[in-house]
Protein backbone atom coordinates (compact mmCIF):
# COMPACT_ATOMS: atom_id res chain seq x y z
CA UNK A 1 0.00 0.00 0.00
CA UNK A 2 2.52 2.72 0.72
CA UNK A 3 4.56 1.65 -2.42
CA UNK A 4 1.67 2.43 -4.34
CA UNK A 5 0.87 5.77 -2.43
CA UNK A 6 5.58 6.33 -3.32
CA UNK A 7 4.40 5.53 -6.81
CA UNK A 8 1.38 7.93 -6.51
CA UNK A 9 2.82 10.92 -5.06
CA UNK A 10 6.26 10.58 -5.64
CA UNK A 11 8.77 12.84 -3.46
CA UNK A 12 12.19 14.36 -4.11
CA UNK A 13 13.56 14.57 -0.78
CA UNK A 14 16.36 16.29 -2.37
CA UNK A 15 15.03 18.64 -4.51
CA UNK A 16 12.38 19.20 -1.73
CA UNK A 17 15.08 20.64 0.70
CA UNK A 18 17.44 22.27 -1.90
CA UNK A 19 16.69 26.08 -1.26
CA UNK A 20 18.15 28.38 -3.58
CA UNK A 21 19.23 31.60 -3.13
CA UNK A 22 16.25 33.32 -5.18
CA UNK A 23 14.28 31.89 -2.80
CA UNK A 24 16.06 32.40 0.25
CA UNK A 25 16.10 36.17 -0.89
CA UNK A 26 12.48 35.90 -1.22
CA UNK A 27 12.06 34.86 2.13
CA UNK A 28 14.03 37.25 3.39
CA UNK A 29 12.24 40.32 1.33
CA UNK A 30 8.65 39.11 2.55
CA UNK A 31 9.92 38.81 6.37
CA UNK A 32 11.18 41.87 5.53
CA UNK A 33 7.94 43.13 4.94
CA UNK A 34 6.25 41.58 7.60
CA UNK A 35 8.37 43.01 10.20
CA UNK A 36 8.05 46.44 8.42
CA UNK A 37 3.91 45.44 8.63
CA UNK A 38 4.36 44.92 12.32
CA UNK A 39 6.03 48.13 13.23
CA UNK A 40 3.68 49.92 11.07
CA UNK A 41 1.13 48.39 12.82
CA UNK A 42 2.26 48.85 16.52
CA UNK A 43 2.44 52.82 15.64
CA UNK A 44 -0.85 52.66 14.54
CA UNK A 45 -2.20 51.06 17.98
CA UNK A 46 0.06 53.50 19.56
CA UNK A 47 -2.21 56.32 17.63
CA UNK A 48 -5.64 54.69 19.13
CA UNK A 49 -7.19 57.10 21.53
CA UNK A 50 -7.33 54.69 24.75
CA UNK A 51 -6.61 56.93 27.40
CA UNK A 52 -9.60 56.94 28.99
CA UNK A 53 -12.12 53.95 29.55
CA UNK A 54 -15.42 53.92 30.45
CA UNK A 55 -16.64 52.03 33.51
CA UNK A 56 -20.09 50.86 35.28
CA UNK A 57 -19.85 54.17 38.00
CA UNK A 58 -19.04 52.08 41.32
CA UNK A 59 -20.14 53.49 45.10
CA UNK A 60 -16.52 53.94 47.17
CA UNK A 61 -17.53 55.81 50.31
CA UNK A 62 -19.18 58.48 52.55
CA UNK A 63 -17.12 61.94 52.18
CA UNK A 64 -16.94 61.88 56.01
CA UNK A 65 -15.26 58.89 55.89
CA UNK A 66 -12.07 60.01 54.97
CA UNK A 67 -9.92 62.59 57.23
CA UNK A 68 -7.89 64.73 55.25
CA UNK A 69 -4.46 63.14 54.98
CA UNK A 70 -6.15 59.60 54.74
CA UNK A 71 -6.00 57.16 52.21
CA UNK A 72 -8.71 53.97 52.28
CA UNK A 73 -8.59 50.85 49.98
CA UNK A 74 -11.10 49.81 47.28
CA UNK A 75 -11.41 47.40 44.48
CA UNK A 76 -12.50 49.00 40.66
CA UNK A 77 -13.61 48.44 38.20
CA UNK A 78 -13.44 44.45 38.98
CA UNK A 79 -12.93 42.92 42.33
CA UNK A 80 -9.28 42.07 41.77
CA UNK A 81 -8.55 45.82 40.36
CA UNK A 82 -7.10 47.01 44.06
CA UNK A 83 -7.33 51.04 44.01
CA UNK A 84 -6.45 53.84 46.43
CA UNK A 85 -8.30 56.66 47.66
CA UNK A 86 -6.61 59.44 49.04
CA UNK A 87 -8.04 62.85 50.45
CA UNK A 88 -5.32 65.18 50.15
CA UNK A 89 -4.21 67.43 52.63
CA UNK A 90 -5.74 69.74 51.25
CA UNK A 91 -9.49 68.27 51.70
CA UNK A 92 -9.46 67.12 47.87
CA UNK A 93 -10.34 63.42 46.60
CA UNK A 94 -7.75 61.43 44.25
CA UNK A 95 -7.94 58.07 43.60
CA UNK A 96 -4.91 55.80 41.72
CA UNK A 97 -4.52 52.21 40.98
CA UNK A 98 -3.09 50.37 43.85
CA UNK A 99 -0.82 48.58 41.56
CA UNK A 100 2.96 49.75 41.26
CA UNK A 101 3.53 50.17 37.44
CA UNK A 102 6.84 47.96 38.25
CA UNK A 103 5.93 44.55 39.80
CA UNK A 104 2.52 44.85 40.43
CA UNK A 105 3.42 45.68 44.32
CA UNK A 106 0.96 47.34 46.68
CA UNK A 107 1.66 51.10 46.93
CA UNK A 108 0.80 53.59 49.70
CA UNK A 109 -0.11 56.84 50.27
CA UNK A 110 2.46 58.64 52.47
CA UNK A 111 3.97 61.73 52.99
CA UNK A 112 7.33 62.35 52.64
CA UNK A 113 9.14 65.62 53.76
CA UNK A 114 5.67 67.42 53.44
CA UNK A 115 5.50 65.94 50.28
CA UNK A 116 2.32 63.99 49.34
CA UNK A 117 3.26 61.06 47.23
CA UNK A 118 1.90 57.47 46.44
CA UNK A 119 4.91 55.17 47.64
CA UNK A 120 5.74 51.56 46.86
CA UNK A 121 8.08 50.15 49.52
CA UNK A 122 8.90 46.99 47.22
CA UNK A 123 11.65 49.07 45.34
CA UNK A 124 11.38 52.40 47.03
CA UNK A 125 8.98 53.80 43.54
CA UNK A 126 6.94 56.67 44.29
CA UNK A 127 4.30 58.58 42.29
CA UNK A 128 2.95 62.35 42.41
CA UNK A 129 -0.47 62.42 43.89
CA UNK A 130 -1.08 65.60 41.93
CA UNK A 131 -1.40 63.39 38.37
CA UNK A 132 0.35 59.91 38.83
CA UNK A 133 3.72 60.28 37.14
CA UNK A 134 6.61 58.78 38.33
CA UNK A 135 8.80 60.84 40.73
CA UNK A 136 11.71 58.69 41.46
CA UNK A 137 12.27 54.62 41.36
CA UNK A 138 12.28 51.73 38.79
CA UNK A 139 8.56 52.16 37.82
CA UNK A 140 8.41 52.75 33.82
CA UNK A 141 4.99 54.14 33.51
CA UNK A 142 2.62 56.60 35.32
CA UNK A 143 0.08 55.16 37.53
CA UNK A 144 -3.35 55.02 36.20
CA UNK A 145 -5.78 57.49 37.68
CA UNK A 146 -9.41 56.78 38.74
CA UNK A 147 -12.10 59.48 37.99
CA UNK A 148 -14.40 60.40 41.23
CA UNK A 149 -17.32 61.68 40.82
CA UNK A 150 -19.08 63.67 44.36
CA UNK A 151 -22.66 62.90 44.19
CA UNK A 152 -23.66 64.83 46.79
CA UNK A 153 -22.10 63.20 50.43
CA UNK A 154 -20.35 60.04 48.06
CA UNK A 155 -17.71 59.52 46.30
CA UNK A 156 -18.15 57.51 43.18
CA UNK A 157 -15.52 55.71 41.05
CA UNK A 158 -16.68 56.41 37.29
CA UNK A 159 -14.03 55.84 35.13
CA UNK A 160 -10.34 55.18 34.36
CA UNK A 161 -6.89 57.25 32.63
CA UNK A 162 -4.30 54.83 31.34
CA UNK A 163 -1.97 57.50 31.34
CA UNK A 164 -1.26 61.30 32.34
CA UNK A 165 -2.87 63.52 30.20
CA UNK B 1 34.69 32.40 -24.64
CA UNK B 2 34.20 29.42 -22.29
CA UNK B 3 36.26 30.85 -20.09
CA UNK B 4 34.85 34.22 -20.29
CA UNK B 5 31.15 33.05 -19.33
CA UNK B 6 32.85 31.07 -16.36
CA UNK B 7 34.35 34.50 -15.05
CA UNK B 8 30.67 36.08 -15.29
CA UNK B 9 29.12 33.26 -13.78
CA UNK B 10 31.80 33.66 -11.05
CA UNK B 11 31.15 37.19 -11.29
CA UNK B 12 27.13 36.92 -10.92
CA UNK B 13 27.65 34.49 -7.81
CA UNK B 14 29.22 37.04 -5.93
CA UNK B 15 27.32 39.84 -6.72
CA UNK B 16 24.31 37.73 -5.62
CA UNK B 17 26.43 36.35 -2.51
CA UNK B 18 27.28 40.00 -1.68
CA UNK B 19 23.66 41.05 -1.99
CA UNK B 20 21.85 38.05 0.31
CA UNK B 21 24.28 38.81 3.07
CA UNK B 22 23.97 42.62 2.54
CA UNK B 23 19.73 41.74 3.16
CA UNK B 24 20.56 39.63 5.99
CA UNK B 25 22.37 42.23 7.30
CA UNK B 26 19.75 45.18 6.62
CA UNK B 27 17.14 42.24 7.91
CA UNK B 28 18.75 42.04 10.96
CA UNK B 29 18.45 46.23 12.30
CA UNK B 30 14.95 46.12 10.91
CA UNK B 31 14.54 43.19 13.88
CA UNK B 32 16.39 44.78 16.27
CA UNK B 33 14.58 47.95 15.28
CA UNK B 34 11.51 46.36 15.71
CA UNK B 35 12.32 45.14 19.38
CA UNK B 36 13.57 48.19 20.78
CA UNK B 37 10.35 50.23 19.50
CA UNK B 38 7.77 47.16 20.98
CA UNK B 39 9.82 47.06 24.50
CA UNK B 40 9.10 51.06 24.76
CA UNK B 41 5.41 51.09 23.24
CA UNK B 42 4.98 48.22 26.31
CA UNK B 43 6.63 51.28 28.61
CA UNK B 44 4.83 53.92 27.62
CA UNK B 45 7.24 55.23 25.57
CA UNK B 46 5.88 56.13 21.63
CA UNK B 47 8.15 58.75 20.68
CA UNK B 48 10.33 56.33 18.86
CA UNK B 49 7.69 54.74 16.50
CA UNK B 50 6.78 57.24 13.56
CA UNK B 51 10.80 56.88 12.86
CA UNK B 52 10.98 53.43 13.40
CA UNK B 53 7.94 52.42 10.88
CA UNK B 54 9.37 55.06 8.18
CA UNK B 55 13.02 53.08 8.35
CA UNK B 56 11.17 49.92 8.52
CA UNK B 57 9.32 50.42 5.32
CA UNK B 58 12.25 51.91 3.95
CA UNK B 59 14.59 48.98 4.46
CA UNK B 60 11.28 46.43 3.13
CA UNK B 61 11.63 48.91 -0.21
CA UNK B 62 15.44 48.42 -0.17
CA UNK B 63 15.07 44.76 -0.10
CA UNK B 64 12.72 44.60 -2.84
CA UNK B 65 14.56 46.57 -4.80
CA UNK B 66 17.46 44.38 -4.74
CA UNK B 67 14.99 41.10 -4.79
CA UNK B 68 14.21 42.59 -8.53
CA UNK B 69 17.83 43.35 -9.33
CA UNK B 70 18.54 40.23 -8.09
CA UNK B 71 16.26 38.70 -10.57
CA UNK B 72 17.59 40.45 -13.58
CA UNK B 73 21.14 39.08 -12.99
CA UNK B 74 19.91 36.00 -12.43
CA UNK B 75 17.76 35.93 -16.06
CA UNK B 76 21.31 37.97 -17.93
CA UNK B 77 23.19 35.75 -20.00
Amino acid sequence: MSDRLREDFPIDWEEDHFVTRREFFKFLTLASGGVAVGTAALAAYAQLPKNRRQFQPAFVCNVDKLTPGSSLAFSYPRAHDLCLLVRKSSGEFVAYSRRCTHLSCPVEYERQNGEEILYCPCHHGSFSIEDGRVLQGPPPRPIPRIELERREDEIWAVGAYSEVE
Amino acid sequence: MRTAELRRRHQKSTVVAALVLFQLFLFLIQLWLFVVVLENALEGKTQMLNAATLSSIVIFAINTWMLAGIKRLLKMK
